[in-house]
């Protein structure tokens, strides 16, 4: 499998990538600085994604201040911080959503099972199999609700048989709580559900070509409650395959749905905890402040 | 973007100082209370006692209006960390000065049972009667003030207050011994002393609640001695 190779934000060649293959070293202009004061947790058996002191620039503005944390596995991560914090840059950072923007630099690490996911010969398009992505605002494909789910493990060869893509597609909605909802009118429009059905729709798309990783990026703001506590009661089930991680502006959402949170302020890691302990005593003064309302 | 001392939202600030104005309140109260209580019953004073009992009402009051304001918190703004700490805190403190006014409302309804006068005669009693008022007092201080060193000191404490029980047990003991027509007026005085204790080891409770609201550790439960050893890590964190 091709896919283009990005350096710095723009197309420097087409490579093939093999996640399953042995480490790779870091190319030295990319080598890390771990002398810099981090927040965060080392990586550990049982994390999934590991970042190491991740800086990234739109231009000459840096975004991103050294970020170090590690992400566990088929757990719920969420980023909470105030807008222009850096989370939703972070977390496109972990599928390589940045690459497409044009002046956009990173310098640091992120592995995903211990394997550098900016070296050169990565395949982007295999990793984003592995790193799905739901967005803000439902984007289901402009087809029928069958071949939403249908189409990427069409492409990627996760299933191609007639019965066997049946299953796939069927099993992918029931995952997703949309099955009932769904299962008379599969070759309707994607389009013609309502936001929260079309929400759950984009994971079940998500999770049909079996990601190792969610990515979420505040995927309720758009929602109404019910919708928002259907996708929630989704992550929980979810998280018990996939490794999870929400941006979210809702602190609520944050301490209801998630295992870990991490507080971003001006492209820095200010907090990396516990949800429970973030929410009832943290140990920051600046998270403190944020999570109580009084930031001004 | 930047720290501001108060929240955003300027209405929770004023619920939360809502809130300490009502505590504030209670405490007021019980302590005038238990002062109350004390005297009438060493002075035999009747209408005193009264007075007191139908104090009890205020305080009751008091504890539903504090219940109400923090639910209306808890609805209305979500608190979270020392927000949440406080309110939970209060919801509890809340019931420990609430019985402490029941508590003193016992203590002035043992006015017809004591006898009257004589308080000379109880010096046990009236050291207990000193270090609970004293206890409430620095308790309340270290509420307002944040203060979990003295917080935790009104937590050792207790074991004085304790003491001072025991020992004011053994003088009744032996009073009801050598003077067995008074036993009714001695049991009595006994009970006064008993409630005593009682408003001792609530006013214990409203001290680790307070140590849990500034600091975050749950101290309930816990050694003295452990206790000092958490709000010295916290020292050090800080």
């Amino acid at each position: 499998m091709t896919e283009a190779l990005i350096s710095e934000g723009r197309l420097v060649g087409v490579a093939k990538m093999d996640l399953s293959g042995p480490l790779t070293a870091v190319e030295d202009d990319t080598v890390t600085d771990l002398s810099q004061d981090t927040v965060g947790v080392n990586s550990a058996p049982g994390d999934m994604i590991a970042i190491e002191n991740l800086r990234l620039w739109y231009g000459d503005q840096e975004a991103l201040h050294g970020i170090t944390m590690s992400i566990r596995e088929r757990h719920v991560t969420a980023f909470i911080g105030p807008s222009g914090c850096g989370k939703s840059t972070l977390l496109r950072c972990v599928n390589r959503m940045n690459d497409r923007i044009p002046d956009c630099r990173i310098q640091g690490r992120i592995t995903l099972d211990g394997k550098d996911i900016y070296e050169s010969k990565v395949d982007v398009v295999r990793l984003r199999t592995r790193v799905g992505m739901v967005f803000q605002k439902p984007n289901p494909f402009p087809k029928s609700i069958y071949e939403n789910i249908a189409f990427a493990p069409r492409i990627h060869g996760v299933a191609r048989k007639g019965n066997e893509m049946d299953e796939l597609v069927e099993t992918c909605l029931r995952r997703a709580g949309l099955w009932e909802e769904v299962k008379d009118k599969l070759h309707q429009p994607g389009t013609a559900l309502s936001g929260g059905q079309q929400q759950r729709l984009c994971i079940a798309r998500t999770i049909a070509v079996r990601p190792d990783v969610i990515l979420m990026d505040e995927p309720c703001s758009a929602l109404d409650p019910i919708a928002t506590a259907k996708i929630e009661e989704l992550i929980d089930e979810l998280k018990t395959e996939f490794t999870i991680v929400i941006v979210t502006h809702n602190m609520q959402q944050a301490a209801r749905v998630s295992d870990y949170t991490a507080f971003f302020y001006l492209g820095t890691l200010v907090e990396y905890q516990n949800t429970n302990t973030m929410f009832t005593s943290p140990e920051k003064a600046q998270t403190e402040d944020y999570i109580t309302g009084r930031f001004g | 973007m930047a720290l501001v001392s108060g929240h955003t939202l300027t209405k929770y600030d004023k619920e939360l100082v809502a809130l300490d104005d009502l505590i504030l309140s209670m405490f007021k109260l019980d302590q005038h209370n238990i002062k109350g209580a004390l005297k009438a019953v060493y002075n035999g004073d009747r209408e005193m006692a009264q007075r007191i009992i139908s104090q009890d009402e205020a305080v009751n009051a008091l504890e539903v209006q504090v219940d109400e304001l923090a639910r209306r918190l808890i609805v209305t703004h979500q608190p979270a960390a020392s927000d949440l700490r406080k309110v939970f805190a209060v919801t509890k403190i809340v019931t420990d000065l609430e019985r402490i006014s029941d508590l003193a409302t016992d203590i002035a309804g043992a006015v017809s049972r004591v006898g009257g006068g004589s308080a000379v005669r109880f010096g046990q009693l009236k050291v207990m009667h000193k270090l609970v008022l004293g206890q409430i007092k620095a308790v309340r201080k270290a509420y307002f003030e944040r203060d979990v060193e003295a917080a935790h000191r009104v937590i050792e404490q207790d074991n004085v207050v304790n003491e001072a029980y025991e020992a004011c047990q053994r003088v009744m003991l032996t009073m009801m011994l050598e003077s067995t027509k008074q036993i009714t007026s001695y049991l009595a005085w006994s009970n006064v002393a008993v409630e005593l204790e009682r408003i001792g080891d609530h006013i214990t409770n409203i001290a680790e609640m307070t140590i849990y609201m500034v600091i975050g550790h749950e101290v309930r439960h816990v050694s003295p001695e452990r206790i000092q050893a958490l709000i010295e890590d916290q020292d050090d964190d800080d």
